[in-house]
């Protein structure tokens, strides 16, 4: 993408971090809506200044927030395909648009509410059948949980990789979430309490599962020249992509990824772009937030990305490269979503604007880029590079 | 005295099956408890699962061949925890991903059943177990190989 600092995130905004179902009995679009009035806010701005909606995972319905938000026109209201794979790949579009003059303030606005009495960690069961689906179905896939296992045996198999890389991850991780206020765990995780965690899809153990939780958070973006007169400091966007290989494809739901993509988190494409549209390395990046739905996805982004290489992320992380302190890559600063909360890469996004902004509880020192990834999931995935 | 644990398989009632033109084959094929891979009839290519085009040659001459089903274990995890209810009784299952012998570029997601878990490693060599379900659904399933 050609745009680099064309546009800038200028407002952030959330609800609070509700454990799962008890966010009710707000309503979804309500705590969208309070979210949008956050970030405006936060940005200095009115909600009638929006004129922009940039979704991804299946999103929500414009109409019917201009009805609570009061907002007069929309330009542009578009969303990235597919589920969580493509969520940062909503502030690439948002940033286009701004940068094209499609629009003037667009929003990229998420929210995950469960209803009760189902999760998200059996989705799979609550899905239609259709034929494609078939495969996986057939063979008792029921949770996101139990595709990622198959990939992380298959790293360790390739790789010698061992579980306490994913512990690492995990404990790391937790430390983050510790002073991060609103954090949903913040009690230190031990190796004795990782390893006695109960096994749930050998070799992910409790510990390595992310959170579920109702939130609602959103971001604004707008021009970087409009920004520069706004309440905060710019986070401006360096680079955005969103797509991937065919190799990786359907991922999970397809599973037949020769040995190069199989094990990994198939970011390999969108970390190449990326990088070289704006001419840096991994090495230029200061802090990674990196989309931890699953602890041994932390390891392969790693390789994808490019800070170390390919099958080493194991000892890279046991090395303690990823920590906050004293780590050569500080990762997910604000706990992710293994400790602080998980609403499909949003607060990813909301930690990138504070770290390059000098505000996050974790800060990491001097911060100039930060790299926000989506999940590793069926394509599109995404990557997103903001700066000072 | 063994007290070697065995991988049971996932309930029937987790799945029901829907075909669309470019999957009838397969599971029409299963029902005669013979596995046929879509081979491309032009360029010879194995094909996707369930695609409508060759991805090589992008024809439409999709034939449908006959395989033992011998093959290893690509890579498998142990659901041990009942994320719903209806799979209390069936844990410990095993979903696997199964390469099969003399296939390149096309690989099956299904269980291994049967067989002791400890047993079951990325590599194990396993052969085709057919499960008749009471819906007349068969599902191509792999055990350990003798």
């Amino acid at each position: 993408m050609k745009i680099a600092k064309q546009a800038a995130v200028v407002g952030i905004g959330a609800t609070p971090y509700y454990r799962r179902g008890e966010s009710h009995p707000q309503t979804f679009n309500e705590l969208i809506c309070k979210a949008i009035i956050n970030a405006t806010e936060d940005a200095g701005l009115s909600v009638k200044d929006i004129d922009g909606f940039s979704y991804y995972s299946f999103g929500t319905d414009t109409g019917l927030l201009m009805e609570s938000l009061g907002i007069p026109e929309v330009r542009y209201s578009s969303m990235v395909s597919g589920g969580g794979g493509g969520s940062v790949g909503a502030v690439q579009n948002a940033a286009m648009a701004v940068a094209t003059g499609a629009a003037n303030v667009v929003v990229v606005p998420f929210c995950m509410q469960q209803p009760t009495g189902k999760r998200y960690g059996s989705i799979m069961s609550q899905i239609d059948p259709t034929p494609d689906k078939a495969f996986f179905m057939a063979g008792g896939l029921v949770g996101p949980g139990h595709f990622f296992a198959m990939l992380a045996k298959r790293h360790m198999h390739q790789y010698g990789t061992r579980r306490e890389a994913f512990c690492e991850v995990a404990m790391s991780t937790r430390e983050n979430a510790i002073t991060r206020p609103g954090a949903r765990f913040q009690k230190a995780l031990t190796k004795e309490e990782y390893f006695a965690g109960p096994m749930i899809a050998d070799p992910l153990c409790r510990y390595d599962f992310c959170l579920e939780n109702d939130i609602a958070g959103a971001l604004v973006i707008t021009s970087a020249e409009r920004a520069k007169d706004l309440k905060q400091r710019p986070a401006y966007v360096l680079n955005g992509e969103q797509g991937g290989r065919r190799e990786w494809g359907r991922s999970i739901a397809w599973m037949n990824m020769p040995d190069e993509y199989f094990a990994s988190a198939g970011h390999a494409s969108i970390a190449k772009h990326l990088y070289a549209d704006v001419g840096i390395t991994a090495a230029d990046v200061d802090v990674a937030l990196l989309y931890d739905h699953f602890s041994p996805m932390v390891v392969m982004q790693l390789e994808d990305y490019g800070f170390c290489a390919r099958g080493e992320g194991g000892a890279f992380v046991e090395d303690g490269n990823i920590r906050f302190k004293g780590g050569s890559i500080p990762v997910n600063t604000h706990g992710g979503n293994l400790s602080e909360a998980y609403a499909v890469g949003i607060t990813h996004m909301i930690e990138g604007v504070q770290q390059i902004r000098g505000t996050a509880t974790n800060q990491v020192k001097d911060a100039e880029i930060a790299l926000v990834t989506g999940g590793p999931a069926s394509l599109p995935v995404s990557g997103l590079l903001l700066s000072r | 005295m063994s007290t070697e644990v065995f991988a049971k398989a996932p309930p029937d009632e987790l799945f029901q099956l829907e075909v669309d033109t470019w999957t009838q084959p397969y599971w029409d094929a299963a029902k005669n408890h013979q596995l046929k891979l879509p081979k491309c009839g032009d360029c010879q290519q194995y094909c996707e699962l369930g695609a409508s085009h060759c991805r090589h040659c992008l024809s439409q001459n999709i034939s449908w061949v006959e395989h033992s089903g011998s093959g290893k274990v690509y890579s498998f995890t142990i659901i041990r925890f009942p994320v719903i209810p209806s799979l209390q009784d069936s844990v410990p299952y095993v979903p696997a991903v199964i390469e099969l012998d003399g296939v390149d570029g096309l690989k099956l997601i299904s269980n291994v059943v049967d067989a002791p878990l400890s047993e079951i490693d990325v590599g194990s060599a396993v052969s085709l177990r057919w499960h008749d379900r009471e819906d007349g659904v068969s599902l191509p399933r792999f055990t350990l190989a003798k």
